[in-house]
């Protein structure tokens, strides 16, 4: 078969399209805009390590600051909400062998959340917006620095995410607990107890044992989005109170002698925003985790009680660590500076160590297995977190902090080591694994550069993160702009290993357009002919 | 419904928190305890939908 043939039509003639479920195309319709805010999020990193290698004419300061704003924004609501809501939307009706609640929210969420990023990608790079993602108070309200417009643009874009990720949080529930047409009634309540964790935890006291109604997968994806509608409320928040001050601004009235408190909007917002970074990230991971483990093995998960335990425990704990973010705020209360900063957060060791622990030993106890592309990026995924969130602790010590707070270490060591490394990792063993369930047997076109996809991603990732960590221990500032070269060789490396990082995603993304064609990838957004709810085709479809 | 209902009353609470609150570390302890406890309840709501 010739090449263009294969690109067009996909290896082996790729995958039948118009026999897909609406189910699987609506997954597919998240991972695939996922997966491409995923490529615009790494061209825009690069951009921003070339720049800090050496100045490129082409990209001012303005337009630097642009980039480090939506980058994140791009990255974590344009692409892993695509690709991890695309996946829970199909595995809770999957797993629970129950027709989604509401096929027409699913493809409401795709596409809010998708256009919400592009219109707040916009906001950056037509109107400069360039507050930067944490939107410290008050930077967002300037608008002596900033465009009202493209602060307009960036709240709209950011409200629709929202409003799509709330849409996503209310299907996902919704499908857990309601009773489908023809179905004997389901026990709503008890289904709703058991999936956030209620149930075990008032049997514990009552010395019952629990039988749990809820698969643990589900309820893993139940807990992680009870932070992604929390995070959802702040967020939200955050916008409406930047829209009174746009209001202000565009009716000519100057509003800053009613600034709210900084330090005050800051323990919130991190409050909600930590919810990403600490709950649902780490609660999503663990359940991600335990769904490959058990689907690589066929086997039942290890300790799975212990686990179930740990998830709730990690809930609860994402509620209460954000004061890790505020321990060089001079003004932040010292008891929750300690409290919340330092001994919580440290919680996060002994929960995250539970998930890697009881993973690995699902998986040591099924051996032999064959090392398969999704275990190699389960395994990839695993050593993303065993280095990320020690870092994360080591720089949630007050000592540590003094040296660590807002350096490179931060944002290389734990942040990119955590996303790139650990989540990222764990969403591609996701893809491989569910790419042929998702696309009724599809065979992927090349083996080696899966293989390739995998090292270069691997070894790209944890340089990065390692050489920007490195910067960072000799006093590199994040979200600083160095024209003199001081931390050059640094971000020589460093920079290296982000062309190996696009070079990993340009293999991944040559391997499934060969493998599913690009007349494949049209139709995953052509209407579906059947009009099913189940999740795949019936046999005889197939 | 009631469940998006409640998530609206909840963000502009946030809102209010931040023009209301002071330098209180009770106070903000609370706002976030009302809004997990909220949110959790409007979760639930959905459970006793028709």
């Amino acid at each position: 078969m010739s090449f263009v043939n294969t690109l067009i039509n996909g290896h082996n003639g790729g995958f039948a399209h118009e026999g897909m479920t609406p189910m699987q195309k609506i997954a597919l319709r998240f991972v695939v805009l996922g997966v491409l805010f995923y490529g615009l999020a790494a061209i825009e990193g690069m951009m921003m390590r070339v720049v800090e290698i050496t100045p490129v004419p082409a990209i001012d300061d303005t337009h630097f600051f642009s980039i480090m704003t939506v980058h994140p924004m791009v990255g974590v609501f344009g692409s892993t909400y695509m690709i991890v809501f695309g996946a829970f939307l199909f595995l809770v009706p999957f797993l629970m062998k129950k027709p989604i609640f509401s096929l027409k929210l699913a493809n409401a969420s795709w596409m809010l959340i998708g256009g919400g990023t592009f219109i707040m990608w916009l906001a950056g790079f037509i109107f400069a917006y360039s507050p930067l993602y944490t939107l410290y108070w008050p930077l967002p309200a300037d608008f002596s620095q900033f465009s009202v417009i493209g602060g307009l643009f960036y709240v709209v874009g950011v409200a629709l995410i929202m409003v799509g990720t709330f849409l996503y949080s209310y299907n996902v529930f919704k499908t857990i607990m309601y009773t489908p047409e023809g179905w004997e009634q389901q026990p709503s309540m008890e289904l709703f107890k058991d999936a956030i964790g209620f149930k075990a935890i008032g049997n514990f006291f009552k010395g019952k044992k629990t039988e749990h109604i809820v698969d643990l997968p589900v309820a893993a994806i139940s807990r992680g989005t009870i932070d992604v509608g929390l995070n959802a409320v702040v967020i939200t928040a955050a916008g409406v109170l930047l829209l009174i001050y746009m209001g202000g601004a565009l009716l000519g009235s100057n509003l800053e002698k009613t600034w709210v408190d900084a330090l005050l909007y800051k323990n919130i917002f991190w409050w909600g925003l930590d919810l990403i970074a600490d709950g649902l990230v780490l609660i999503f991971v663990a359940g991600t985790w335990y769904i490959l483990a058990m689907m690589i093995t066929g086997k039942d998960l290890f300790m799975k009680n212990v686990a179930r335990a740990a998830l709730f425990v990690e809930m609860v704990v994402s509620w209460t660590v954000w004061s890790h973010h505020l321990m060089s705020d001079q003004g932040q209360s010292n008891l929750l500076k300690v409290l919340s900063g330092e001994m919580v957060t440290a919680l996060e060791l002994v929960t995250q160590g539970l998930a890697v622990y009881i993973t690995l030993v699902t998986l040591a106890k099924a051996r032999p297995l064959k090392m398969t592309n999704e275990l190699k990026f389960l395994l990839g995924g695993l050593l993303g977190f065993m280095l990320a969130v020690p870092a994360g602790i080591i720089q949630a010590d007050l000592g540590m902090n003094r040296i660590l707070h807002n350096t490179q270490w931060i944002i290389g060591s734990h942040v990119h080591v955590a996303i790139l490394v650990g989540l990222t990792m764990t969403l591609y063993a996701a893809i491989y694994l569910l790419l042929p369930i998702l696309t009724n047997g599809a065979k992927l076109y090349s083996q080696k550069l899966a293989t390739t996809h995998f090292w270069l991603h691997l070894v790209g990732g944890i340089g990065m993160g390692s050489f920007m960590g490195m910067a960072g221990i000799d006093g590199m500032l994040r979200r600083s702009i160095y024209v003199d070269g001081e931390y050059n060789t640094y971000m020589i490396l460093a920079g290296a290993c982000g062309v190996l990082l696009l070079l990993a995603f340009a293999a991944f993304l040559f391997n499934v357009v060969m493998t599913i064609g690009v007349k494949g990838l049209i139709g995953i957004y052509s209407p579906a002919k059947s009009d099913t709810r189940d999740c795949v085709p019936a046999p005889q479809e197939a | 419904m009631q469940y998006f209902i409640i998530v609206f009353v909840l963000v502009l609470a946030g809102v209010g928190a931040l023009f209301v609150l002071e330098d209180n570390d009770v106070l903000l302890t609370l706002t976030f305890v009302v809004v997990i406890v909220g949110f959790i309840f409007g979760v639930s709501r959905i459970a006793k939908e028709k």
